[in-house]
């Protein structure tokens, strides 16, 4: 008989422990679903700023080359014409030429940032696992 | 929600770019051509005007010789 009252109090106290270790474990479970959800809405703000940078950076790209292509016809137009100087030209050509140079430069990095916040934009989550693949620091 | 920012995301060629490009290089490959081919012309210009200028220098001087001589 005085076993039931200890049974039963031991069987409180294991519920009571079961009900604490699930509730830590759903407020800890719930954590890292918000910390998770956050995370990827961050990559995903990431990749947008990203991709807005590069479709700038590809505006600017576009202008300029054609801008290029603008002054150096017209350059070619004077030289035809006899209308500048060799020295001037020479020295407008080799302008053209560095600008032509720095332009083309800028376009692989730009593919690639806008072909890299494409892919995060269409599966951030793939880009939060990755990272923590890579960094395990930044598991919770 | 994931995706959400997606369709405010331009899609961009870069085909075009590269086409900017290549066409760039020629347009300044075409205006160095003509560069030397002025420079070039210039300069059969200017030797030319020289050699022709040290021509008329050559008769009148032999004209002034012969005239001299008369």
């Amino acid at each position: 008989m005085t076993d039931h009252p200890m049974e039963y109090r031991d069987w409180l106290i294991r519920q009571q422990q079961q009900d604490h270790i699930r509730q830590r474990f759903e407020a800890l479970f719930t954590k890292d679903e918000d910390h998770a959800a956050a995370a990827t809405q961050g990559i995903e703000d990431l990749a947008y700023h990203a991709a807005q940078e590069a479709a700038a950076a590809y505006d600017h790209v576009e202008e300029s080359l054609t801008d290029v292509i603008t002054q150096t016809r017209s350059l070619r137009a004077q030289i035809q014409s006899g209308s500048v100087p060799e020295k001037d030209a020479r020295t407008l050509l080799a302008d053209l030429r560095k600008q032509h140079a720095k332009l083309v430069a800028k376009i692989a990095p730009t593919k690639t940032k806008h072909d890299s916040a494409q892919a995060d934009l269409k599966d951030p989550a793939a880009k939060r696992d990755a990272l923590i693949a890579r960094f395990p620091a930044l598991r919770r | 929600m994931p995706g959400s920012h997606l369709k405010f995301v331009r899609t961009l060629d870069f085909g075009v770019l590269d086409g900017l490009g290549m066409r760039a290089a020629a347009e300044i490959r075409a205006a160095e051509d003509a560069l030397i081919a002025f420079a070039e012309q210039q300069a059969k210009r200017d030797a030319l005007h020289v050699k022709t200028k040290n021509e008329i220098a050559a008769k009148y001087n032999q004209q002034d010789r012969l005239g001299g001589a008369a």
